[in-house]
């Protein structure tokens, strides 16, 4: 059934994008807020106003039951802010709880079909929540009329007199006048904000004398604003009238009225005329009030934005991207044609202009790709936000305390990967909380702080993306895994004595040994990893585990900016010309044949004192076995992941070049050692090699 | 029923707008331009100006000072354009009430309008 | 009459494959192409040739030679990829040439059951008598049967 509300297609796009913003400011401040010791007022009051926000617009779209539950949710937030009640980790999770409703709500906008979500539980633990026999919520929140749009606020503020001002106050009272002290916040066009704050005084005054301002009248008019105006009312009229004025008012974000009194100025000196606010005024203008008339706000908004923006349909954008992948082929082509022609007709003109043309279609090309690729980014935070809250509940069930730090959320990277690296996080972050991080009470004992530190970082290296967790636990312990390897018949018992910790670490990477319970337990890391590998290697990313026992882990995973263009390493195979992603690779060498050694029955060379495993490639790929006689010079490509190196041995290199990721279709599948195609130069097809298939092989 | 007077060179502006008030109760005349609007300001007596800024023939800043002249109660308010405050900030210290900025959002031009006409 | 005749007329590729001449109703068909450099993808089984280039798009070609078991599969100048699609999906045929376009009637096809060719009967629609020569009619869903892609072996 469809939920009929009040509300154009267009209207609720921008109500879903106002929504998620909601949420996302409610689920980042309700974990700060059980972090923080004492009580924030700011932060207070930010929660409330997205969840005052999202009553106010669903109530306007019709959507009742999130109206309901917000309302609900509205009056225990506002008793947090008055500290009728104070923050507690049950607290918490009831609101959590609510949040979670309200996905659960907004999805029911979004596919236009009622859920089946029970409210009556959440509503009846918000109910009891509150303490019993007392006065319900204030309802001045709540506008009388529909242009009353504003959030009556709480924050102390006071203004600064002169005597003569003072003088003059005094007067007025003994006359019977009130004095009312009014604080008003702002939600309007910044360019707008000195006209606004201008006719707002001048409106008060038509209610009797404004005795001062804060702007001053001559500060507005000089555009020396803030999006906060205070100002001292001399009036006969009541406060209801004031009031109602407020209501009136366009643009108003938040209010507040109370009589002014001497104390007001004595007891709170520090919040005197509120001089470090007007030396910050960049910090002022960002709207305060959220919580103005939400659909105008929400109006205003999305006005503001297409002024800059348009939506795009990804689909678009993938077919953008791979337009630009063919102009990229042809941009190769066509230097490979002019190299063709330069040996016959170097100087004629018509080839030198061809080539001049040539190199400025390649410029544009590249710009052309850039700039697509960077319409595709997306920063991680979209990803990250919603891991401090999993961390959060994880560790409350696992009973650990853990400190968690997001940095770098700003990285952007392509919308693909980002939806590709969503699960191998979530996966790393768990098993350093399961197992990673030890118990408090462990912790003490090894002379360590009880709350373990869980890192998460993002960030920009040169062409790849970088995130790494970090956790200050047991760390992993490379005896044990070898131990785990070797009963598991991974690795022979001579093979765990060859390995360095760092290679035995990374056998936690095999799918065999990772699933085995009892390691888990020991070395403290959970299932999966193997997964946790393909996944990343699937898009030509890698993964780094770096652990010392007793102090932590380090797991690095370097990505690509984007999947659908990488920088390979052609080489040729029996006159194939195949693409090594050059990510993986390190280095390349040229060899005498004789340089071979065998281990094991097993190909290998010497490089720099390490033995390096070597693959032919040839006969992985062709099936023909190396006689070989005629080559005396081998090139071998050296390829590392996870830590595991092997050299592929090739026929020859033929260059290096950005190539577009082509798949196979699904008439060909999956092919082992191949990840997929590209067009070259020359309009012919050559395949990409799946290196982390072939190291894998190589290693079992 | 209260008189809104429309100026706004622009015919869909005045359409949307005449429509919107209209509907709410409001009788509207319509100028095309700040000359009109003050030959129409003598003869109609509205309640309430909504003056458009930038206008052919005369513009919407001269004819709220003009109307000033003639009226000074008149009640005036400013459609004002974004990058147009300077102008709106004039007008007002000319006498003007208030301004709407454009696009125009319906509830807002009705509270905007009510707090002068009730 | 004439109407009936017009509803029951289909116009056909026809080629040859071996000995046979074949034929493809037109519409399945997007174009044919003189032979391209074919890439071979390791791993894959005998009757997928590889792939290739497309104008930017990678597709396979499969080879119908091996997938009917017939004799001879030389490329000459004569041989052409007949692209197809499958399923949303392009895919590359190759055929030892390609004559003509015809008008088959449905009153001259003949059941497959009724007649015998080279090839497995169930990968035939049918079987045509024009005046001086027959055509057999592919069934290409059952030609380029999901199965063929399913069954590639990995290489050990």
């Amino acid at each position: 059934m469809g939920l009929n509300l009040d509300a154009s297609p267009e209207e609720l796009k921008i109500f879903l994008e106002e929504v998620e913003e909601h949420f996302q400011t409610l689920e980042e401040d309700l974990i700060r807020l059980e972090k923080e010791e004492e009580f924030n007022e700011d932060l207070m009051q930010e929660i409330f106003r997205a969840s005052h926000t999202l009553k106010g617009s669903s109530a306007t779209i019709g959507h009742h039951r999130m109206a309901k539950l917000t309302h609900a949710m509205e009056n225990v937030l506002d008793k947090l802010r008055k500290k009728q009640l104070s923050v507690t980790s049950n607290l918490v999770d009831v609101l959590f709880e609510c949040l979670d409703c309200l996905r659960v709500l907004r999805d029911e906008i979004i596919n236009d079909e009622e859920s089946d979500l029970d409210l009556q539980e959440i509503l009846e633990k918000l109910g009891t929540v509150k303490e019993p026999g007392e006065i319900p919520a204030a309802t001045t929140d709540q506008p009388a009329a529909p242009g009353i749009s504003c959030i009556w606020a709480e924050t102390d503020f006071s203004i600064e007199l002169t005597w003569e001002e003072k003088d003059t106050l005094h007067n007025a009272i003994e006359q019977r006048l009130h004095p009312y002290l009014v604080r008003l916040t702002f939600e309007v066009e910044p360019e707008m904000l000195a006209v606004r704050a201008f006719v707002t005084v001048r409106a008060f005054e038509e209610l009797g004398e404004v005795v001062k301002s804060n702007p001053t009248e001559e500060e507005i008019e000089k555009e020396h604003v803030t999006d906060t105006l205070v100002l001292l009312l001399l009036t006969k009229e009541d406060e209801a009238r004031v009031k109602k004025l407020v209501g009136e008012l366009s643009n108003i974000a938040t209010c507040q009225i109370k009589l002014y009194s001497h104390d007001t100025t004595k007891s709170h000196p520090e919040s005197g005329v509120q001089p470090q606010e007007e030396a910050g005024p960049e910090t002022k203008i960002k709207p305060v009030g959220n919580g103005a008339k939400p659909g105008e706000a929400a109006k205003n908004g999305a006005a503001k934005k297409a002024n800059r923006t348009v939506r795009v349909d990804v689909e678009l954008l993938d077919s953008l991207m791979n337009l630009v992948g063919e102009l990229v082929i042809d941009r190769t082509r066509l230097f490979q044609i002019l190299g063709n022609l330069e040996i016959n007709y170097e100087m004629d003109e018509v080839s030198q202009d061809l080539g001049r043309t040539s190199v400025h279609i390649a410029r544009v090309t590249t710009q052309l790709q850039e700039q697509i690729m960077k319409a595709r980014m997306l920063p991680v935070e979209n990803l990250f936000n919603k891991f401090p809250r999993m961390v959060r509940d994880l560790s409350q069930k696992a009973g650990k305390e853990i400190d968690f730090v997001m940095t770098g959320q700003e990285t952007e990277l392509d919308r693909s990967i980002i939806e590709e690296i969503g699960d191998p996080l979530i996966h790393l972050l768990r098993n350093a909380v399961d197992h990673g991080i030890e118990p408090p009470d462990a912790r003490e004992a090894g002379g360590k702080n009880r709350i373990g530190k869980l890192k998460l970082q993002a960030s920009h290296e040169e062409n790849h993306i970088v995130i790494t967790i970090n956790d200050d636990g047991r760390g992993i312990d490379a005896e044990t895994v070898k131990k785990s390897g070797v009963k598991k018949g991974l690795i022979t018992e001579e093979q765990a004595k060859r390995l360095t910790d760092k290679e035995a670490i990374n056998l936690i990477f095999l799918s065999g040994l990772s699933t085995v319970a009892n390691v888990t337990d020991v070395s403290g890391r959970g299932v999966g990893m193997d997964v946790v590998r393909n996944n990343i290697e699937k898009i030509n990313g890698a993964i780094e585990i770096n652990s010392v026992v007793g102090q932590g882990t380090e797991f690095k995973i370097k990505l690509p900016l984007t999947l659908a263009i990488i920088r390979a390493l052609l080489v040729s195979i029996e006159k194939s010309v195949y693409a090594i992603p050059l990510s993986t690779v390190t280095e390349t060498i040229r060899m005498q044949k004789d340089q071979i050694e065998f281990v094991n029955n097993r190909e290998v060379i010497v490089v720099r004192g390490k033995v390096l495993p070597l693959l032919r490639l040839k006969r992985v790929f062709t099936g023909i076995n190396f006689t070989d006689e005629e080559r005396e010079k081998l090139f071998v490509v050296v390829v590392n992941l996870a830590g595991q190196q092997i050299g592929f041995v090739v026929d020859s290199l033929v260059g290096e070049q950005e190539i577009v990721i082509k798949s196979l279709g699904k008439y060909i599948g999956d092919v082992q050692g191949i990840s997929g195609a590209t067009i070259l130069g020359d309009g012919n097809v050559a395949l990409i090699v799946d290196v982390s298939n072939l190291i894998k092989k190589i290693a079992s | 029923m209260p008189k809104v007077l429309l100026v706004d060179d622009a015919a869909f502006m005045r359409m949307r707008c005449a429509k919107l008030l209209t509907e709410n109760g409001y009788s509207v005349d319509e100028a095309e331009n700040g000359q009109e609007a003050i030959e129409k300001y003598q003869s109609i007596k509205p309640d309430l100006v909504l003056m458009d800024i930038t206008m052919p023939v005369m513009d919407g800043l001269t004819a709220v000072t003009e109307i000033k002249k003639i009226d000074p109660s008149a009640k005036i308010v400013m459609c004002s354009a974004l990058g147009q405050q300077n102008t709106v900030m004039t007008a007002i210290k000319a006498g003007a009430k208030d301004f709407i900025v454009k696009p125009y959002q319906p509830d807002k031009i009705l509270t905007t309008i009510k707090r002068f006409i009730d | 009459m004439a109407e009936e005749l017009i509803a029951n007329e289909n116009q056909y590729v026809v080629f040859r494959l071996g000995r046979e001449i074949y034929g493809l109703e037109i519409s399945s068909i997007l174009e044919i192409i003189t032979m391209q450099t074919i890439t071979v993808v390791p791993g894959t089984e005998d009757i997928i040739e590889g792939i290739i280039n497309l104008r930017g798009r990678v597709i396979p070609v499969f080879n119908l030679h091996k997938k009917f078991n017939l004799a001879g599969d030389e490329i000459t100048r004569s041989t052409r990829i007949v692209v197809v699609e499958v399923g949303g999906n392009s895919i590359g045929m190759l055929v030892d040439g390609v004559y003509e376009v015809v008008k088959i009637t449905d009153d001259i096809v003949e059941k497959p059951s009724h007649i015998l060719s080279d090839i497995d009967k169930e990968y035939l629609a049918g079987v045509a008598k024009l005046e001086d020569k027959l055509v057999i009619l592919l069934d290409l869903s059952k030609v380029l049967n999901r199965d063929d892609a399913v069954m590639l072996e990995n290489i050990g």
